[in-house]
């Protein structure tokens, strides 16, 4: 099979993507795996002492780790719900966003539970999830949903890549290894553009997109349910499974704006990653970043106006500058009211502008899962006796943020890695009605 | 050397937002974040306590009870694990009636007869319980001495009341003398620790008399493991007594098995269709589309 002169031209463009690693990226990738390394220490010392080392004790039960697990999570849903909306809608503009948000949800997927098995402890034990599951536990949902998520995540990713997998098997001009080769004809199983693959690859993508979008919706919303099920004050809330949907795709477009940014800065991509795509996903963070707002001021508003007393001691620690105020006024102040504002203003909606914005909401919007789980386990339910001071207040460890980096830098490094396989912007989507010659 | 500078230029210039971003994050974090605990200084022994307690029971039996705490982090805590040997002490030497280890609450416990013990010329018997110490406590030590006093209970059944007759008295001289003014509290034995039922007080003659409710629940007889308990009663320390009546209504533990709700070992039924449906549902459609997937592979022959 050959590639159309068009597709070469285009494949040409992009060729040094995956066919070289710069000496700038190698750089950055040692500083990847030095960052993965000190995570790693933190994660011996883990679990060679046990949790002690961690701030977590009898109270905060739930700390940094559980705050990474929903960020992480949060933006994998909301690359997954992303790129299957724009499919389904067959929005034109689409195409290199689609890529980074599939590949976004499948990463981050991968990373977000591993925060949760650091916060369990007994590695050995988390077949019993699978062995023993107790069916009413909303634990025991989300570990089903996360499951099914990524699978379904991963088939997604693969129906959107076999046809450039086919483009790059035969692409004889590329510099590439020949295992690489090898392994690109083995994953594009056989495409070779007919007319019946074609039809038949069209339907499979748009039927899982179809499916994406609700379940996404689903297991984020079982994904607050670990936290509204409860009856702690802060958590115990019918809003949290929207807000959270809300919060993912918000923070999930915000990550995806910074992945746009990098990927067109390193790889020249101006004419495929425009100023248009900053500004349509920036309006996209502007009416996510307002519903979000919304969200959050019914459901402090509600809490304050109920009175009740738990809940107002919740409330009065995120408005209180000695507790977390100052945080809490920088989540609503950079999670919501800038991205607003940056996007709102046609002479701060320049790509540079949306991207700094939206860096800092995403920053915002992590400060914001951190406060969810913390003050609320700070503030028992049920007055507890015979407690020590400082089992009350959580202060993270230096193991705890050492495992945080890791696992940026390890989110960032599968980044790395997967773009040396898989070109950042769709090269068979750019042909659009060529028909690719097939060798006899 | 223009093309290493030039490089690094270029690298600082790209990657400029890289760095204000890794200032920022640095200047931003609250060095409060970090709680790093100091390296502890090698661990000096803490002092340790007892108090040794003894329970005279009926049948002429003494129970000796030691419990060892110490203060740590300024809190006492109750020691476990810990070997105590107890003593009882006469005019020249002590002899060992014998070693128990503190248990989870750090007590330690052991049953005597008081028979054969040696008493004072004022008839006091001197107890005394050791603990010799470990790599992190102290030793530490604790003596007691007691008279003798018997207390008696006789379960007394009148028409359709109950009622406890406690009798306390202790040898003397002339036989046996009474005693007075020794508050009594009955209980009951429950599943985890005990019932207080009643109380009363000892009369001239150390007799109480002490209602019996009639409508507890007992095992599958109906019976009731009841004691009489007097704390600290001076130099007597404390005192028991107990009997065993079929005072209680028969309770039958057979098992029933829960229903099927949100907080039983079994899920409701709507909960266990709704997961099979869904699961079902997604997966076949992974199926499906895996299945269409190798199917293409052909059709591109």
């Amino acid at each position: 099979m050959k590639a159309s002169i068009s597709a070469n031209n285009r494949l040409k463009q992009f060729a040094p993507q995956i066919e070289r690693v710069s000496g700038g990226a190698k750089i950055w990738i040692g500083l990847l795996i030095l960052l993965i390394l000190f995570g790693g220490v933190g994660l011996y010392q883990q679990i060679t002492k046990g949790h002690i080392v961690t701030g977590m004790r009898d109270n905060v039960v739930w700390g940094l780790f559980i705050a990474n697990f929903i960020f992480f999570i949060g933006i994998s849903y909301a690359g997954a719900i992303l790129s299957g909306m724009l499919y389904l809608f067959d929005i034109k503009w689409r195409r290199p966003i689609v890529r980074i948000s599939v590949l976004l949800s499948i990463v981050a997927g991968v990373i977000g539970p591993v925060f949760i098995i650091l916060c369990i402890g007994r590695f050995d034990r988390i077949h019993h999830l699978l062995l023993y599951p107790r069916l009413q536990s909303p634990i025991t949902w989300d570990v089903l949903a996360i499951s099914i998520y990524l699978v379904g995540a991963v088939i997604y990713l693969y129906l959107t890549v076999i046809r450039d997998f086919a483009i790059y098997s035969e692409a004889t001009y590329l510099n590439i290894p020949t295992w690489k080769r090898n392994l690109y004809k083995k994953l594009s199983l056989g495409y070779r553009g007919t007319d019946q693959q074609k039809k038949t690859l069209k339907s499979m993508t748009r039927l899982l997109a179809i499916i994406m979008v609700p379940m996404v919706v689903i297991i984020s919303s079982v994904l607050s349910w670990i936290f509204g099920m409860t009856l702690r004050p802060g958590w115990h809330s019918s809003i949290f499974g929207p807000y959270f949907v809300v919060a993912s795709i918000l923070t999930g477009v915000g990550v995806i704006i910074m992945c746009m940014w990098v990927f067109r800065k390193r790889y020249k991509l101006q004419d495929y990653i425009t100023d248009m795509h900053f500004k349509y996903m920036g309006f996209m963070m502007l009416v996510l970043a307002a519903g979000y707002g919304y969200f959050s001021f019914s459901e402090y508003l509600t809490g304050w106006y109920g009175s009740e007393k738990w809940d107002s001691e919740v409330l009065g620690k995120l408005f209180d500058p000695n507790e977390y105020g100052w945080w809490f006024l920088f989540v609503n102040i950079f999670g919501i009211i800038l991205p607003i504002v940056t996007v709102a203003i046609k002479k701060l909606r320049t790509p540079g502008m949306i991207t700094f914005a939206a860096t800092l909401m995403v920053l915002a919007m992590w400060i914001r899962r951190y406060l969810i789980v913390v003050p609320t386990l700070e503030t028992p339910l049920l007055p507890v006796q015979d407690t020590r001071m400082e089992y009350v207040h959580y202060v993270a460890t230096w193991q705890e943020w050492s495992l945080t980096i890791g696992g940026v830098a390890t989110l960032l490094l599968f980044f790395i890695i997967m773009s040396k396989f898989i070109t950042i912007v769709p090269v068979s989507d750019y042909i659009d009605d060529e028909k690719m010659e097939v060798n006899g | 050397m223009y093309k290493i500078n030039n490089w690094r230029n270029n690298f600082l210039l790209n990657h400029k937002y890289f760095w204000c971003f890794l200032f920022f994050f640095l200047m931003a974090a609250n060095s409060a974040v970090y709680a790093q605990e100091e390296e502890e200084e090698p661990a000096k022994k803490e002092k340790s306590r007892m108090g040794l307690s003894t329970t005279q029971m009926p049948g002429d039996s003494i129970e000796l009870s030691a419990l060892l705490r110490a203060k740590i982090d300024d809190v006492y805590q109750k020691i476990g694990d810990a070997e105590i040997e107890f003593f009882a002490v006469g005019a020249e030497d002590e002899i060992s009636l014998g070693k128990s280890t503190t248990n989870a609450l750090g007590t330690a416990k052991i049953k005597i007869g008081s028979n054969t013990l040696e008493k004072n010329e004022e008839g006091y018997m001197t107890f005394s319980a050791r603990f010799d110490g470990n790599d992190e406590l102290k030793g530490s030590d604790d003596e007691v001495s007691i008279l003798k006093a018997n207390m008696t209970l006789t379960p007394i059944k009148e028409d359709s009341s109950l009622m406890v007759k406690i009798n306390v008295s202790t040898p003397s001289e002339d036989g046996i003398a009474p005693l007075a003014e020794a508050d009594v509290s009955l209980f009951i034995k429950r599943m985890i620790g005990r019932l207080k039922v009643g109380e009363g007080t000892t009369d001239e003659n150390g007799d109480a008399e002490i209602n019996f409710p009639t409508d507890l629940s007992g095992d599958d007889g109906g019976n009731l493991y009841i004691t009489a308990y007097i704390e600290d009663f001076g130099e007597y320390g404390n005192l028991a007594a107990t009997s065993v009546q079929a005072w209680g209504k028969p309770v039958s533990y057979e098992f029933h098995e829960l229903p099927r709700t949100l907080w039983s070992p079994n899920p409701p039924i709507w909960m266990v269709l709704t997961f099979f449906v869904l699961m079902g549902a997604v997966w076949g459609h992974y199926v499906v589309i895996v299945t269409r997937l190798f199917k293409m592979r052909k059709m591109g022959g």
